[in-house]
């Protein structure tokens, strides 16, 4: 897919038909809407707070991955790299002078019961760095070791920032916080 | 039922937005694709009637025949290169056999490994004081540090690269920064596979290069100079002198550190002691990923936020002299004067205090009140900084001895998916056999030996020892490697115990002997 592939006297369409082979055919565009969308709104909404702002960078993720055109070993792979890409993509944006000088406006696009909102609203005031975190590992449903491989931290940050978090939604939500496991 | 997936699945993109982002990124792809083919067609080399089908053709034969070119020449230039460095190496290396370095006119001595490690950590410092005891240096090394932590408090600047000049045996770096330590491995490894010079201390004269091809990789270090010392398992010869430059590595927390080289040669200094250097923050970067922990900046000291804890009622009795409140000026892009700062902090603003019994040099703690009227209360650590020969230096600071109420273990499956399953431990004999050990083993830098310990990590390797004390604290964790080591996290340390009660004592934490 690359420019130095030595393809004797290729059609030039056979060759950008060949680069977009796995990127960019509708499909692809498709299934990554359809895939990851949703989980990508979930932790960039983390961040941001707003849905607005969520969507933007979901949008954002998605163009770089189809620019980028990074090769996978696995879907596995591919759900890491997105996630990473929002993380980084949202912080990002929060540390940008325009974000700082401005005020999402409200956001009621959101259809939500009062006690989920007291949930999503006690996780998203926890510590930036615990939110991602606690998606990942609640939501996600991945282990510590994997959460630790995604964000590139060691697993026992991980573990820690864990117990630091489940610690302050316990004493925001007491009874009402239930963590089990699979 | 998960309540927070349970909540945060409401959460998701609308239809709508789903529909404008296939129709964007279909867009999208459009251009790149097309801006793909303008690349491909923009050529001042092509003949501009050449149909593009024959640009891109021409275009691919052209690359096709510069890389052949460039191979060609790089293949030259390597062979020329190889033949010229061969003969100069067979001159200066009589033994082809030997890998790690070059040998010398005469048989190594103990002198001679000691000169290594201290010129490894020492190269860069030009002052070559005389120190006649390890301990003489390690207080020479720490009031310079502190005198330097004291000049940097009141210049409210906190570099604390001013210790690498004006310590004359550390020239260390930590970095809070995951980025940045990624970086500092690269550079790591990077140092220590370059040359090193072994100074012969019986002649001031000879010095014998280390090849760089040659030098054992970093993390290898520990086992080279094992093979140069005596075969009998020396492990003290692992553990560095308080002059050895070994970093500290980005074990659990997130410090590390690169290791450097001066030129201070001691004489008499013990090869059991370790140097846990300060932790340095990283330099505001735009691009940091930095995943921080939990911090408190205090007398020009960082103190890491630990797993203890206590309960409310017993909060009240550890609270000691309240030292004052934090200010939460410190995150992940907070620039290094921003730690200047007395009490500056990444965790809020609460009050911090001294904890009863124990050194404030060593433990504080932060408590606040929540709606409720409880105390939530936090414990925080300084162990960098120090000079550590042997584990009672730190066990000590525990205060662990005679002072166990409960003693609990986890095995690492448990830990890992935060299960909250502990197992008690009732074996009191073993526990102050475990204290014994732990107070006479060496002490080593996770740069230098958490390589040669592969990945530990797993439930055949690893477990959590947990200690609720007679003083109200809870969950003094140890970490206990079935390789015999015990860590230490807030030290980012391994203490090596005696191989045989490592195996006694990992075989008596088995959940089946339990039951």
């Amino acid at each position: 897919m690359q420019n130095f592939i030595l393809l004797n006297r290729i059609d030039i369409e056979k060759e950008v038909n060949l680069m977009n082979e796995i990127y960019g055919t509708e499909n692809y565009i498709h299934y990554l809407i359809e895939k990851y969308s949703d989980m990508l709104i979930r932790i960039i909404y983390s961040y941001m707070k707003n849905l607005s702002d969520a969507e933007d960078i979901t949008q954002e993720v998605f163009i770089k991955l189809l620019e980028k055109k990074p090769s996978f070993e696995n879907d596995e792979h591919e759900k890491a790299w997105l996630i990473r890409v929002s993380i980084n993509l949202s912080k990002d944006k929060l540390k940008s002078s325009y974000f700082k000088n401005t005020e999402p406006l409200e956001d009621n696009f959101i259809h939500i019961t009062k006690d989920d909102n007291e949930i999503i609203q006690a996780v998203l005031n926890l510590p930036l760095k615990y939110r991602s975190i606690v998606l990942l590992y609640y939501y996600e449903g991945y282990s510590i070791a994997e959460v630790a491989n995604i964000l590139s931290i060691k697993e026992t940050t991980i573990g820690s920032q864990l117990s630091r978090a489940r610690k302050k939604l316990k004493s925001i939500l007491k009874e009402d916080f239930e963590y089990e496991y699979n | 039922m998960n309540t927070i997936k349970n909540s945060f699945s409401k959460i998701k993109a609308s239809d709508e937005f789903k529909g404008k982002l296939l129709r964007e990124l279909q867009a999208s792809q459009t251009k790149l694709n097309k801006s793909t083919e303008k690349t491909l067609y923009k050529s001042n080399d092509l003949n501009s009637l050449v149909s593009p089908k024959e640009h891109l053709v021409t275009r691919k034969i052209y690359y096709k025949q510069y890389i052949a070119a460039a191979a060609t020449f790089f293949i030259v230039i390597g062979t020329i290169s190889f033949k010229l460095i061969i003969p100069g190496f067979e001159k200066g290396n009589t033994n082809s056999e030997v890998i790690a370095y070059a040998p010398q006119a005469e048989p190594a001595t103990e002198n001679d490994h000691l000169t290594e490690s201290y010129d490894k950590a020492n190269n860069n410092n030009n002052n070559n004081a005389d120190i006649s005891s390890q301990s003489a240096k390690t207080d020479i090394s720490s009031e310079k540090a502190e005198s330097d932590v004291v000049s940097k408090n009141t210049e409210t600047n906190l570099t604390y690269k001013k210790t690498e000049s004006a310590a004359p045996s550390v020239k260390n770096e930590t970095n809070l920064n995951a980025k940045v330590e990624n970086n500092m491995q690269a550079k790591i490894n990077e140092n220590n596979s370059s040359s090193k010079i072994i100074k012969d201390s019986t002649s001031s004269t000879s010095e014998i290069p280390v090849s760089k091809n040659d030098a054992a990789p970093n993390t290898e270090a520990p086992l080279t100079r094992n093979a140069m010392s005596d075969e009998k398992d020396n492990s003290a010869n692992l553990a560095n002198s308080d002059n050895t430059m070994n970093p500290i590595s980005g074990a659990p927390p997130l410090t590390s550190g690169i290791m450097s080289e001066n030129g201070n040669v001691t004489e008499n200094a013990s090869v059991n002691s370790i140097y846990v250097p300060k932790i340095e923050l990283p330099k505001a970067s735009m691009y940091a990923t930095a995943k921080m922990r939990p911090l408190i900046i205090y007398k020009g000291n960082i103190y890491i936020h630990t797993s203890i804890q206590t309960s409310s009622e017993e909060a009240k009795n550890l609270l000691g002299q309240k030292l004052g409140t934090t200010k939460n000026t410190i995150d992940e892009w907070s620039s290094k004067s921003a730690y200047s700062n007395e009490l500056a902090s990444n965790i809020g603003t609460t009050d911090v205090y001294s904890v009863k019994g124990y050194d404030e040099t060593f433990r504080i703690m932060t408590n606040s009140k929540v709606e409720d009227g409880t105390n939530f209360t936090e414990f925080y650590e300084c162990l960098n900084g120090i000079t550590i020969t042997k584990g009672d230096d730190i066990f000590s600071k525990l205060k662990l001895q005679d002072n166990v109420v409960e003693a609990k273990f986890q095995t690492y499956d448990d830990w890992n998916n935060v299960t909250g399953t502990f197992y008690p431990i009732n074996n009191n004999e073993l526990l102050k056999n475990l204290f014994n050990e732990i107070n006479q083993a060496t002490p080593y830098l996770s740069e230098d030996i958490e390589a040669s310990l592969g990945d530990y990590r797993n439930e055949d390797g690893y477990k959590q020892i947990s200690f609720d004390l007679k003083d109200g604290l809870k969950n003094v964790t140890l970490t206990i490697l079935k390789s015999g080591y015990i860590y230490y996290d807030s030290a980012q340390i391994y203490l090596k115990i005696d191989p045989n009660f490592a195996e006694e004592l990992w075989n008596n934490l088995n959940i089946m002997k339990i039951n």
